[in-house]
């Protein structure tokens, strides 16, 4: 606890602490209040019976001082409390996207890990204020319960202990169901998320046509409905028991209260307690148990889930990241040869191996294909060369160094990649393309035949934004390849374009590539073969190794794997490919 | 017209469950009396512990402290029998009317579905479900709960002195005045904020989703993208602050206001009980109900002036769609079987879109055949294939089936013939064999067969996972979720056999199996397949070229390569890799 309190007064020190003391001041003031209402009606009973007249009236305005200084406290701690959370706003969430961003590539594609980062960071500051506004939200009722019960307490020993027990049994009741409160909601909200994603399905566009086609909108009606009734049976169960247990401490707590109200009034004839006290003390506690009452289950439930809030972020403090172990690597700026040398590797969890003693080597001279199947291991490969997975054995060496002396800044920096699915950066152009030069852009977009529907030289790539120019997909594929043309790095990577654009686009997309190819040393990654054959050498990946290495011509001599694969692929288009289809019934 | 939708409203919560809604609202008037008892019988015993001291003081005061703690103890046990019921009534009533809004929505034509304004619509008419209940109960609650208590603390104020209750009013209208500017404060701050919020989401897509990491690492754009998601924060946290100063000083000068009335209040009781006009009791039991009556009074006047307009208009959509029957089609003859599919000079644009994505087609497909699409993106080979099995209404000619214009027969019975795979199609967090079956009658053997036929490869436990992280399941690939959709289509089956780029996601050695199990699996059907795969369109006994919406070309691959250009070009483009 000490701990995130220590976090905020990070933040912002001022005006935690600020809060922090008005709330408690607050919470205080509460039992002065009772003391001053005490003596403004001993004054008034005193002042009917014909003595002194004059001193009620100081109690009178005492009370509405109090008032005035309840609500100028009020006002402030809104005040301060705004401070505090744009304060806790810009430090947390950069604060989560800084550590977002250093974690490791190995550890981002476990499924555990993307869920713990959704639970941390969706809204995490808000959790965090959260947690904080009700931890001083329940001290504040502690001390102001403490308050009365000190005041009792001298008045009259008994009362306070029966007070005491009361206190003691309310807040261990409040605190177990708090926590099974939140346990049972969690539960129905579960159901009922789940209810919200049949929704959703229902109401979405993208696959309106094979649902009614299916009827499948029938289909997810009916499991809305039943998992939405699921949910509210645990809902209705966990109200009951919430419900029940709150209006039980309650009548609980009210006779505990009559009782003590009972000792005090035959306890009265000593003088000690006057009849003031009396109904100022009752009507505190009346009114203190009637705002709690309302209030106290819901925000202990809150500082439950708060608690398991902040065990998930210690989880997402201590995850693995990559700066750590960046000290006292080399930099690299030029490529002379890449060689993988007896590489296996298997991604995190999977028995499978992907690549198996994997051994190959890339000189600057020559551009190379690496062609296989879906699965062998293809863009494992990349993955590997750009520093993304750390866990291989075997050795992977540019320039007879080995990458894992390589700071990984440096690494990725050789390289210029066309992604198989091209990310929509909404940045503005020159942004996006890294390019300073307009000239050298103009001549790169044109060269590829890239007009973007603006005026300005500069758009703004992307609808993020009103004055955002929108793009197709066939014109983001083009700027991902303008960004590599402008890239000054040593190789280009170009993997295969997703299969899903039509085969005049494919082409055009392969003829670019080829241009690229002979400008630097390069590293295409396709399957179709007609596109391999252009690269000096293609190198044919089979079962996670290098199954044959060579240019078109010689592998193709050999009639092998790779000669297998062309013809199947060649046979497509030839004269005399399969049976035609012309049944008629 | 008002009153119209506030009796509907009406209507409708109470049909949802007749007996839930009389049992509720019947003990939440039984709690709003229960809450008088405290305030009586506390002003009882402040009264008895003033007289304390006088003779048979102490008993009578025992006694009141009995009433009064005994009055507390009935208030709580009709408040734990309200408060369920009503969360029970709620959520009853809840899922009544999402019901009637899911209904509409799943049997509304698809076409609505590529139209904004329904998809609004439908939005609205999710969320009115929840504004009726609101609006309604707000009502009620002021009326059963809260009206017996306001009128009790009333009486005794005028008992106490007439001149209280003339204080109390004027504080009432600036209160209404400055909660009503609060929300519209509100609603401002929101409108901001979701923009920033919106553009943080983005850059946030960019940083940290699975599939641009790399790019982004390697490309070098994460400072850019860091520097730009401050930025937003930044920005985002100002506008919050510089509204939550102005919420605060609003509140303030409400607060102060009603505080003002308090004091007013508070001076005339003392100087009043001071002179013996007022018992002792009064004046501390109206003490503690002041501040309990402050509070009805802020929350009825924000239930009063809040977003009246904005719920009414949620709720009125909420009726428009479960009472639009315009939808329905009207056709309901049965069809038998598919003998032939005419195109009449059809054509089809989208709604909200300017351009036809259909012009002027006129074609005949007879049974048996199998047709192969081909054509650039956007040449309207999709839109073709919704056309086709009646989906989509077209805008101008005719689409018959047996030489009947297809409107005039019922959607089930035409739907009934056709199976397809979509490019779209929907990826479902659910198990894999609910993927496929959906809400067909389940036959476990069946799916699991054609599972196989397609090479899927996942198999045993998994299968039983629920796919999509989000539900902490499996995921799958690309290509494993075609070959999903492909068996959700066999296991549908039909007539005609639509297939839509079924393989686009599949590398070609899997591709070629693919395409034997579709020769296999439409043998004795018709089928019509878009694909890309030139090579593949070679095999149909007839192919189908479009361009930018029209039929360019029909006939076979020799006689496409002759007589068609566009045909010859898209041919080309892949067999010249190959030469």
């Amino acid at each position: 606890m000490k701990k995130y309190i220590g976090l905020f007064a990070r933040m912002d020190a001022v005006d935690t602490y600020i809060v922090m003391a008005l709330k408690l001041v607050l919470a205080l003031l509460f039992s002065v209040e009772t003391l001053i209402t005490a003596e403004l009606i001993n004054s008034i009973i005193q002042s009917l019976s014909g003595k002194s007249a004059a001193s009620f009236s100081v109690y009178a305005a005492g009370v509405v001082g109090f008032w005035l200084l309840e609500r100028a406290f009020a006002y402030l701690e809104n005040e301060y409390s705004a401070r505090l959370k744009k304060a806790s706003e810009n430090y947390l969430e950069r604060h989560f996207i800084e550590k977002k961003s250093a974690i490791s590539y190995e550890e981002f594609e476990k499924v555990e890990i993307q869920e713990l980062i959704n639970r941390v960071t969706g809204n995490a500051d808000e959790k965090f204020r959260g947690f904080f506004e009700n931890a001083i939200y329940l001290l504040g009722i502690a001390l102001k319960i403490t308050g009365l019960l000190c005041l009792l307490a001298y008045k009259n020993m008994v009362a306070g202990m029966v007070l005491l027990l009361l206190i003691l049994l309310y807040f261990y009741l409040s605190a177990k169901s708090g926590k099974e409160n939140y346990d049972a909601f969690e539960e129905s909200g579960e159901k009922f998320r789940r209810a919200d994603y049949y929704k959703s399905v229902m109401n979405d566009r993208r696959c309106a046509a094979e649902r009614t086609l299916f009827d499948a909108g029938d289909y997810f009606c009916k499991k809305w409905f039943a998992t939405f009734e699921e949910g509210m049976q645990i809902e209705l169960r966990a109200l009951w028991k919430l419900f029940f247990r709150t209006e039980a401490g309650n009548t609980v707590a009210t006779v505990f209260v009559g009782l003590i109200a009972g000792i005090l009034v035959l306890t009265m004839s000593g003088g000690y307690i006057t009849i003031g006290f009396l109904i100022a003390f009752i009507k505190s506690m009346a009114g203190f148990m009637d705002t709690v009452s309302r209030d106290l289950s819901q925000k202990v439930s809150a500082y439950v889930e708060g608690v398991r809030f902040l065990k998930d972020y210690e989880a997402f403090e201590a995850i693995p990241r990559d700066a750590a172990k960046e000290e006292g690597k080399t930099e690299i700026l030029a490529v002379t040869d890449i060689t993988f040398r007896d590489v296996c590797f298997s991604y995190p969890g999977c028995r499978e191996k992907i690549l198996e003693h994997l051994s190959f080597t890339l000189d600057n001279s020559r551009h190379y294909a690496l062609v296989g199947e879906n699965g062998s291991g293809k863009s494992t490969i990349l993955k590997l060369l750009m520093g993304f997975y750390e866990d291989y054995t075997g050795e992977i060496l540019i320039n007879g160094i080995n990458i894992r002396e390589i700071s990984k800044e440096s690494l990725r920096r050789l390289f210029s990649y066309v992604p198989q699915e091209v990310t929509r950066y909404e940045v503005r152009l020159d942004e996006y393309l890294g390019c300073k030069d307009g000239g050298r852009k103009q001549e790169i977009l044109e060269k590829l035949g890239l007009t973007l529907p603006s005026d300005n030289s500069n758009p703004l790539l992307g609808k993020i934004e009103e004055e955002g120019i929108d793009l197709s997909g066939g014109q983001w594929q083009l700027l991902a390849i303008a960004r590599a043309m402008l890239e000054k790095r040593e190789v280009y990577i170009l993997d295969e374009p997703t299969a899903a654009i039509d085969p005049v686009r494919e082409a055009q997309v392969y003829r670019i590539f080829n241009t690229l190819m002979k400008q630097k040393p390069a590293l295409m990654i396709t399957h179709r073969l007609g596109a391999a054959r252009m690269a000096d050498k293609i190198i044919v990946l089979k079962n996670g190794r290098v199954w044959e290495m060579g240019s078109h011509k010689q592998l193709m001599k050999k009639k092998e794997v790779y000669y297998q694969m062309f013809e199947t692929q060649k046979q497509w288009y030839t004269a005399d490919g399969g049976e035609k289809r012309c049944e008629t019934i | 017209m008002r009153n119209n939708i506030i009796v509907k409203s009406f209507r409708a919560l109470f049909t949802a469950d007749r007996v839930l809604f009389v049992i509720s609202y019947g003990l939440t008037f039984m709690q709003g009396v229960t809450r008088v008892l405290p305030i009586i019988t506390i002003q009882l015993l402040f009264d008895a512990l003033a007289d304390i001291g006088k003779p048979g003081g102490q008993g009578k005061g025992m006694l009141c402290l009995l009433l009064f703690t005994g009055s507390r103890i009935i208030k709580h046990l009709i408040s734990l029998a309200t408060n369920y019921t009503y969360e029970k009534y709620d959520l009853v009533a809840g899922r009544g009317m999402k019901k009637n809004v899911n209904e509409k929505v799943v049997h509304a034509p698809a076409i609505c579905f590529e139209n904004t304004e329904f998809l609004e619509k439908v939005n609205k008419a999710d969320r009115g479900t929840d504004s009726i209940r609101r609006f309604i109960d707000v009502w009620m609650m002021v009326l059963l709960l809260y009206v017996p208590e306001v009128a009790t603390v009333l009486v005794y104020l005028y008992k106490a002195n007439p001149w209280l209750l003339l204080v109390l009013l004027p504080i009432i209208l600036p209160s209404a005045v400055v909660i009503r500017l609060q929300e519209k404060e509100f609603a401002r701050q929101e409108e901001n904020c979701a923009n920033l919020s919106r553009k943080l989401g983005i850059y946030h897509r960019l940083l940290f989703d699975v599939r641009s990491i790399m790019e982004t690492q390697v490309a070098g754009y994460k400072e850019l993208l860091k520097k730009k998601s401050f930025a937003c924060i930044a920005e985002k946290a100002e506008w919050e602050y510089r509204y939550d100063r102005t919420g605060n000083r609003l509140e303030n000068i409400e607060k102060l206001t009603i505080l003002a009335g308090r004091i007013l209040i508070f001076g005339i009781l003392v100087i009043c009980t001071q002179k013996g006009m007022v018992s002792i009791g009064v004046f501390a039991a109206l003490l503690s109900s002041l501040d309990e009556l402050f509070a009805i009074v802020e929350e009825i006047l924000s239930a009063a002036t809040q977003g009246v307009s904005e719920s009414l208009e949620k709720i009125r959509n909420y009726f428009g769609m479960i009472e639009d029957q315009s939808h329905v089609r009207q056709g309901d003859r049965e069809l038998e079987r598919i003998d032939d599919i005419v195109f009449q000079n059809v054509g089809f644009q989208y709604p909200g879109s300017n351009q036809p994505a259909i012009r002027n087609m006129t074609l005949k497909i007879k049974r048996g055949e199998h047709i192969a699409v081909v054509g650039e993106n956007g040449s309207g080979k999709s839109t073709f294939v919704k056309l086709l099995c009646g989906l989509y209404p077209c805008t101008t000619g005719t689409v018959q089936i047996n030489g009947e214009d297809i409107s005039g027969y019922s959607d089930r019975t035409v739907y009934d013939k056709f199976t397809a795979v979509f490019q779209q199609f929907g990826k479902y967090a659910m198990t894999v064999k609910e993927n496929i079956i959906l809400g067909f009658p389940e036959n476990t053997v069946r799916y699991q067969k054609l599972l196989r036929e397609t090479g899927f490869g996942v198999t045993g436990t998994k299968t039983n996972a629920v796919l999509s992280r989000e539900y902490g399941g499996v995921d799958l690939s690309g290509g494993q979720w075609q070959k999903i959709a492909i068996c959700r289509a066999r296991y549908k089956d039909g007539e005609v056999y639509l297939l839509d780029e079924p393989t686009s996601a599949i590398d070609p050695k899997e591709e070629k199996k693919l395409y034997d199990l579709f020769d296999d699996m439409t043998r004795g059907k018709t089928s019509i397949i878009v694909t890309h795969r030139m090579s593949a369109a070679r095999l149909a006994s007839g192919i189908l070229v479009l361009r930018k919406g029209e039929v360019c070309g029909y006939g076979t691959h020799e006689e496409l390569l002759k007589t068609c250009e566009e045909y010859r070009r898209l041919w080309n483009s892949q067999a010249q890799m190959y030469a």
